[in-house]
């Protein structure tokens, strides 16, 4: 009524009448696809996919118990004292105290072979924990003011000023701090396992995710006016003495343990063998095996444990029989289902035709 | 000054001075502005703001933002809820600003118009707004009236005016108004009335249309004003050329704005039963609460203060006692996790559900097949919140006059001295036939003044009629004369104004057959017949009242004195004279055979008189007139003696034609299971017929009960009895089974069961408490219920008494003023628009040009509102708790510490982008079936009766889906990515992977279950559908790519370059999937609904392309009813006679007759 715009008015010249439009999508007359579960379909479907599931379980199943897997519980591994390392840290933490656990692998671990830590009881995911990072720093931008989240491992605070830790938050701070050496018993000789400390971290992380600040890393120039977070023993250019490209805030070690884990059981990736080094080409040959731990890490307060991992790996990753079974569960499922509905419409079902020829505007809802 | 103005109590008295702005400034009396908007520019915001946060949802999203701001206790950024809020608070806030903006606009342009206001005696054009109260302003023809104003001086004689009320009451007859006669003697001298200072006291203003008390001081003397000098706001003036008025009430006190106050706000039983589910919910939510508060400070005493190694307590925790440190981190946590798990409790629901109801409506404004091509009128959903509950009526409440009838009046048949005319007889059997469009109708172009849209079929009438057969002669002279109708003469052309569109067929068949009622003076008729003049002198009208049932005429012509009267066929057959006796007989046989054609009858008689006789009786008659006491009946006595011994004419029969498609509409919704009453203003046998001819009541009932008692004891027994009756009949009929209302459906289905007729002073008893229950009991078993002789209050008390004790949902159509409060009463109110009131369809939801499109807007548009509606809400919520609850496993696992399993950016995005445009195009697109279906099979309409759609226990399978869903997405990648490695070694056990993983699944799945859910795939929703999964995966990607750097980082690319993530994927949305199908399709297959096998069908006949047209098998023509209907109507009210006979309503000066004189030349 009083709304009328400048266009309406110049409509009103026309005829202008109120019918509404005949477009096929105001009317509702748009043309469309009507899917209708019919037996026809179902059942075949559910038969194929139960035919399908089957075989592909198995085939996981297959490919999971390739994989060669060896887990040692070193949590209340004895120093030669016999006293448990565990107890020895309990009482001064920086005291040293080293295990040496010997095992032996009945069969050759056929290349690729990862060394992993695992953790038990240990919540990565807690939320104060998670968001205990900065990750502004770690992207090598220098500032004197970190998140809040850091707290309570953002700066170090003497008489005079407040040094910003690097990095900071409870996530570094509680880096796993383990050394775990390896040897191998062959024939009278102890040979060293050669352990890779790169590429165990994700190429993103690596790559974007972790930058070290300008200047120069060996000298600690670019890190400089920052604090150690109070657990390290070491500042974070000095993580990897042996490889300088390896530190900073992109020691990988630091990256991996950085990516927090989902669920309080987990594992990190240690080391990679390598098998360019003599004697390990293509496999870690079968035999004794003994496991130097320098044991640093407390774990046993929270009833937490750590174990020591040697894996290999196939397409699908490391152990686990979960997909396999699962796939061939469902499978069995979906056939099953398939035949007990075939019974049910043999029993009870209608045809189309029988259907379709007995409605009626009457015939109740 | 307005502080002070505030403070003033109500109103008591308004005392005013013309003309003395001086006297009347310091009441501060509100001026003629109107504001019917609610903000300015600066109020609008925090008002507006205001209004939202009141809504309980709105508040609840505000109390969870302020609780994110908190830094201890927010576990999720503060933009998850900021950014879906401030959408859904910008969405309100734009249409209330743009609906503000259009009352804005209107109260413009109606304040800015002009009037004429006399200042220092002189007219001044001045806008509305300005008008004061005590201003006196001159009005011309055809102006709306500015303010309520006091009648000073008219242009017409006797200080009359005449007015249209059509915008405060919708009645578009003209009323009369006169004024005082000493005011009306200032007629159009301004100076004089400038000077007029007159003292009124009166009410305060109030919203009584009908009512208004006051006095008038002026030269000393006191006069009393009442509602008949009353000008009303928003009154048109009509055939008056100006009039005078005293402003008395202005701006909003004025009578009109007052009854424009609030309309009630609507909601459907969908949204009543929301609300309580949505409690429900915040005290699921509240409960997950309080399980994580516990369960959290039971995990920090057991493992989380040793782990403090790691993850020391946060400065503000007591870390002195670990018992009270675990209990304020638990008690926090409680609140950390109302955060986390807020998203149970959906924001976009009341927006999207506003959104899906928008255009439900603008489906019905579009719809081509409820456009009404004669008047131009498509329908309108005037209120866009009730959609889906149009597809759970269960009672319609129809208006007779102008819904189901088209309140046109034809005349159809007569019977002139025993013979029957009208009827069209098969030459060869002699049986009648019926009219069709294509017979040629009789030749009544001889007569210049006959109107081309008169149609009647029968030869023999005109012929007797031209071989000068007495009776038919007098016949049509008395319907030329006898009546109240006035005559005017517009563009030249003579039209009539009567009183009843009964009146107005019969002057017009008489005018058509060559006996043209031309002119009135208060003395005399003139009508020409058969092109001659002729002038009857008018003696006297006894009109027509409720008692009488009849009217007469006494006049005189060539000194002879003659009797008119025509009447109900009881009253005129008591008063007829001995040898009327076999013509009686024969009239009665005709209106028998008319009544039960559905017609509507009047009996036509006539007498000689003398002349002396009528002069004794005319001083009877002065006598009566001026007693004091008893007035009325004593003039009825004084009638009656001269309407006797009268000779009987015949009888005419007028057909009330029905709207097209009446009848197939309520049978068709009666199949539906709608209960179909109809109240009207009719009368019982009037009422009868109607419903006869539109099929409410057939044959095939067993019984009409009618209850017509006037006391409240014939009242109960009536009842009673009829209740006696119809079990009587069902255990009879159904012996051994036991009386639920169950099997009282089927009975139902193979016998007619039962109609019920009320009339109003039997329901005045029947509505008292104490009887209410019986009467509805009695009601709603029968198939069709009839309350006639109701009044507007009583329309609106049934449709009460139904909604409030039946919990059904009601639906109330009609067109007039008086369907108002039923129309404002029931839950939807459907307004027959096109019409020239327009107060029913102000006050409705649901506009319709015609009843009979009423079966489309339930059958099709309702059923189908209902169920998107019912689909959309059980998806939504579905998807809502598969996401939130993720988070609730998730709590098991990271020590309660409300630590989110999703990216924060995805929380915000998931429900406002990545799955509500899917469900949208659902709840938009959706057909079961299509409409053809919808209304062939009205049965397919009854799910929404038995609320079968969606209902607590529908609401709870979909919460059971979503948390089984949730389960199952967070325990399988679980499974899969335990302590999980890629086939390089490096570790997907992260907590960003995993979250990751779930979040990609959770779309997956939710997408295929939208895609299970969408059973008609428009190229809308392929485009959404597919365009949502797509946009996930690109906004995704984009959002963790390298330039944005979110916080997820490498974590989707990584998930997608996983084979487990695929297999787990895959396994993920068959688990999910296939129970849902292999359910559904049991239930198909074992017991398909009545959709279900019309869906099936509809594809058969679109397979086999055999479109030919489903042969018709619902009843094709109105079956007319055999069995006779007694009744005779005679639909008027007391009219004009009065006004007439005192000459108060003759124009001056009588216009003559011009006829067009090229009418020929003209196309």
């Amino acid at each position: 009524m009083a709304t009328s715009t400048p266009v309406s008015v110049t409509e009103d010249n026309q005829s202008k009448s109120k019918k509404p439009s005949s477009s096929a999508f105001k009317q509702q007359k748009l043309q469309a696809w009507q899917p209708i579960l019919t037996a026809g379909t179902v059942l075949p479907s559910f038969f194929i996919i139960g035919l399908a599931f089957i075989p592909i379980g198995i085939g996981l199943l297959v490919s999971s118990d390739k994989v060669q897997e060896f887990q040692l519980d070193y949590t209340h591994c004895k120093n030669s004292a016999n006293v448990k390392c565990a107890e020895v840290i309990m009482k001064n933490i920086s005291e040293s105290c080293t295990c040496e656990i010997t095992f032996n692998l009945t069969e050759n671990y056929e290349r690729n072979v990862f060394v992993y830590y695992g953790l038990t009881n240990y919540y990565q995911n807690h939320r104060r924990y998670v968001k205990s990072r900065d990750d502004q720093q770690l992207l090598g931008k220098v500032s004197t003011t970190l998140s809040a989240d850091c707290e309570p491992f953002a700066y170090v605070e003497n008489e005079t000023s407040k040094i910003p830790i690097a990095p900071c938050g409870a996530i570094a701070n509680s880096l796993f701090n383990d050394t775990l050496t390896l040897v191998h018993l062959e024939a009278g000789n102890m040979v060293e396992v050669p352990l890779l400390k790169t590429g165990i971290a994700w190429p993103t992380d690596t790559n974007v995710k972790f930058q070290n600040p300008p200047g120069d890393v060996s000298s600690g120039e670019a890190f400089k006016n920052t604090a150690k977070p109070p657990n390290w023993d070491k500042p974070v250019w000095q993580l990897d003495p042996t490889d300088p490209k390896n530190n900073g805030y992109q020691n990988e070690d630091l990256i991996v343990w950085m990516r927090t884990a989902a669920l309080p059981t987990f594992r990190k990736l240690y080391r990679r063998v390598d098998h360019e080094a003599k004697g390990f080409k293509n496999h870690l040959p079968k035999g004794l095996y003994n496991l130097t731990v320098k044991y640093a890490y407390p774990v046993t307060s929270f009833k937490g444990t750590k174990r020591f991992i040697l894996s290999t790996t196939t397409w699908l990753g490391g152990k686990n029989p979960f997909l396999g079974i699962a796939y061939i569960v469902v499978g069995s499922i979906c056939l099953i289902l398939s035949l007990v509905f075939l019974v049910i419409h043999k029993k009870f079902g209608r045809s189309p035709h029988e259907i379709i020829g007995n409605i009626t505007e009457r015939t109740p809802y | 000054m307005v502080s002070w103005k505030k403070k003033i109590e109500k109103e008591t008295e308004r005392k005013i001075y013309a003309n003395n702005h001086a006297y009347n400034e310091p009441f501060n009396y509100a001026n003629n502005y109107i504001k019917t908007s609610k903000y300015t520019i600066l109020t609008f915001l925090p008002r507006n703001l205001f209004e939202q946060f009141q809504r309980l949802a709105n508040f609840y999203f505000l109390c969870l933002l302020i609780l994110q701001l908190i830094p201890q206790i927010s576990s999720l950024t503060p933009i998850t809820t900021a950014v879906p809020l401030a959408v859904v608070l910008t969405i309100t806030a734009l249409k209330d600003a743009i609906d503000d903006i259009q009352r804005l606009r209107s109260d413009n342009q109606v304040n800015n118009r002009s009037s004429h206001v006399l200042r220092n005696g002189k007219l001044v054009d001045e806008r509305w707004h300005k008008v004061q109260v005590g201003d006196i302003i001159r009005m011309e023809n055809d102006q709306f009236v500015a303010a309520d104003l006091l009648l000073l001086s008219t242009s017409e004689p006797n200080g009359l005016c005449y007015i249209e009320t059509a915008e405060l009451d919708g009645e578009t007859n003209l009323k009369c108004k006169q004024a005082l006669p000493e005011t009306a003697e200032l007629m159009e001298d301004n100076v004089k009335i400038g000077e007029f200072n007159g003292e009124i006291t009166c009410e305060p203003p109030n919203n009584n249309l009908n009512k208004f008390e006051g006095t008038l001081k002026w030269k000393g003397k006191t006069y009393s004003i009442d509602n008949e000098k009353m000008l009303l706001r928003g009154c048109i003036l009509r055939n008056t050329q100006w009039c005078y008025g005293m402003v008395i009430f202005a701006g909003c006190d004025t009578k009109l704005m007052q009854n424009s106050g609030k309309t009630i706000f609507k909601r459907t039983s969908l949204d009543r039963l929301l609300n309580v589910l949505i409690i429900g919910i915040v005290f699921f939510l509240l409960s997950m609460c309080l399980f994580c508060t516990i369960a959290c400070g039971v995990w920090e005493t057991i493992t989380g203060q040793y782990f403090t190694i790691y993850l020391p307590w946060a400065s503000h925790i007591p870390e002195d006692n670990t018992t009270s440190g675990a209990t304020v981190i638990s008690l926090l946590v409680f609140f950390s996790y109302a955060i986390v798990l807020n998203t149970v409790v959906p924001i976009s629901l009341y927006v999207s559900v506003e959104v899906i109801r928008f255009v439900h409506s603008l489906w019905i404004n579009w719809d081509q097949d409820m456009y009404y091509g004669v008047k131009d009128t498509p329908a309108q959903a005037r209120t866009t919140t009730l959609n889906e509950e149009l597809g759970q009526i269960e009672y319609v409440f129809s208006d007779k006059t102008g819904t189901l009838t088209q309140n046109i009046m034809i005349f159809k048949k007569c019977s002139v001295n025993g013979h029957i005319y009208g009827e069209i007889l098969d030459p060869v059997t002699e049986e009648p036939l019926e009219i069709t469009e294509d017979m040629k109708p009789v030749d009544l172009s001889g007569n210049p003044l006959y109107e081309p849209k008169f149609k009647f079929y029968d030869q023999t009438l005109l012929d007797d009629l031209k071989s000068g057969k007495k009776d038919v002669y007098e016949f049509f002279t008395l319907l030329a004369i006898c009546h109240t109708v006035m005559s005017e003469y517009k563009e030249g052309r003579l039209e009539y104004q009567a009183q009843s569109p009964d009146e107005e067929a019969l002057t017009s068949a008489a005018r058509n057959f060559g006996f043209v009622f031309k002119n009135r003076t208060p003395k005399s008729i003139t009508i020409e017949v058969m092109g001659k003049e002729q002038v009857y002198e008018l003696l006297g009208i006894l009109d027509f009242n409720n008692v009488r049932k009849r009217m007469s005429v006494i006049l005189r012509k060539d000194g002879q004195l003659k009797l008119y009267c025509k009447g109900a066929d009881s009253v005129i057959f008591e008063r007829l004279n001995a040898d009327s006796f076999d013509m009686k007989e024969k009239t009665i046989d005709h209106l028998n055979k008319f009544a039960s054609e559905g017609l509507r009858t009047l009996c036509l008689a006539m007498k000689d008189l003398e002349e002396e006789y009528f002069t004794q009786w005319k001083e009877r008659f002065e006598e009566a007139v001026t007693s004091m006491e008893n007035r009325e009946e004593k003039v009825d006595c004084v009638y009656e003696e001269i309407e006797k011994n009268l000779h009987l004419i015949g009888a005419t029969a007028i057909e009330d034609k029905l709207q097209d498609g009446v009848p197939q509409t309520i049978s068709n919704l009666a199949i539906g299971g709608i209960k179909i009453w109809v109240l009207t203003g009719d009368k019982q046998e009037t009422a009868i017929n109607i419903g006869y001819s539109c099929q409410l009541l057939t044959d095939e009932m067993v019984d009409i009960f009618i209850v017509d008692g006037n006391e409240d004891y014939v009242v109960r027994d009536q009842l009673n009895k009829f209740q006696q009756d119809i079990r009587g009949i069902l255990c009879s009929k159904d012996a051994p089974l036991n009386l639920s209302t169950v099997t009282f459906t089927e009975v139902e289905e193979e016998f007619g069961g039962f109609g019920l007729v009320v009339n109003g002073n039997s329901l005045v008893h029947a509505l008292k408490p104490d009887m209410e229950e019986l009467f509805l009991s009695v009601a709603s078993q029968c198939k069709a219920v009839i309350c006639c002789r109701v009044t507007p209050l009583q329309k609106a008390l049934v449709v009460e008494l139904v909604k409030c004790h039946k919990k059904a949902v009601t639906l109330a159509i009609g067109d007039g003023a008086n369907d108002v409060s039923m129309i404002k009463t029931a839950h939807i109110g459907v307004g027959i628009s096109g019409q020239e009131g327009m107060q029913a369809v102000l006050s409705s939801d649901f506009s319709l040009a015609q009843f009979r499109f009423l079966e489309r807007l339930l059958l099709v548009h309702g059923r189908w509102s209902y169920f998107r509606m019912a689909r959309f809400l059980r998806y939504f919520f579905y998807k809502n708790f598969a996401f939130t609850l993720c988070h609730f496993w998730f709590a098991f696992f990271c020590g309660f510490s409300a630590q989110t399993l999703f990216d924060p950016v995805f929380i915000s995005f998931y429900n406002v982008f990545y799955t509500s445009l899917p469900v949208l195009a659902l709840g938009i697109f959706y057909q079961d079936v299509n409409e053809r279906n919808s209304v062939q099979y009205p049965k397919l309409y009854s799910p929404g009766h038995l609320n079968l759609l969606f209902n607590k226990k529908e609401f709870l399978k979909s919460v059971v889906n979503g948390l089984i869903s949730s389960f199952a997405l967070f325990f399988i990648p679980y499974g899969s990515f335990f302590e999980g490695v890629a086939s390089d070694g490096v570790n997907v056990d992260g907590h960003q992977l995993f979250g990751t993983v779930v979040s990609t699944i959770l779309v997956l799945v939710v997408t295929a279950q939208v895609m299970l859910d969408t059973g008609y795939w428009t190229f809308f929703n392929h485009i959404v559908i597919w365009g949502s999964a797509i946009f996930f995966f690109a906004m995704t990607f984009f959002i963790n790519s390298n330039f944005i750097g979110n916080a997820y980082l490498g974590s989707f690319r990584m998930a997608l370059s996983l084979a487990q993530f695929w297999f787990t994927a895959f396994l993920t949305l068959v688990v999910l999937i296939v129970p849902v199908i292999a359910i559904r399709f049991y239930c198909v297959d074992k017991n398909p609904t009545l959709s279900d096998k019309v869906r099936l069908k509809q594809r058969n006949d679109n397979r086999i392309h055999a479109r030919r047209l489903i042969s018709q098998t619902r009843v094709s023509s109105i079956r007319r009813s055999q069995r006779p209907h007694s009744g005779y109507a005679f639909a008027h009210q007391e009219g004009f006679g009065k006004l007439i006979t005192s000459g108060k309503i003759m124009k001056n000066k009588s216009m003559p007759l011009q006829l067009p004189k090229f009418t020929k030349v003209e196309v």
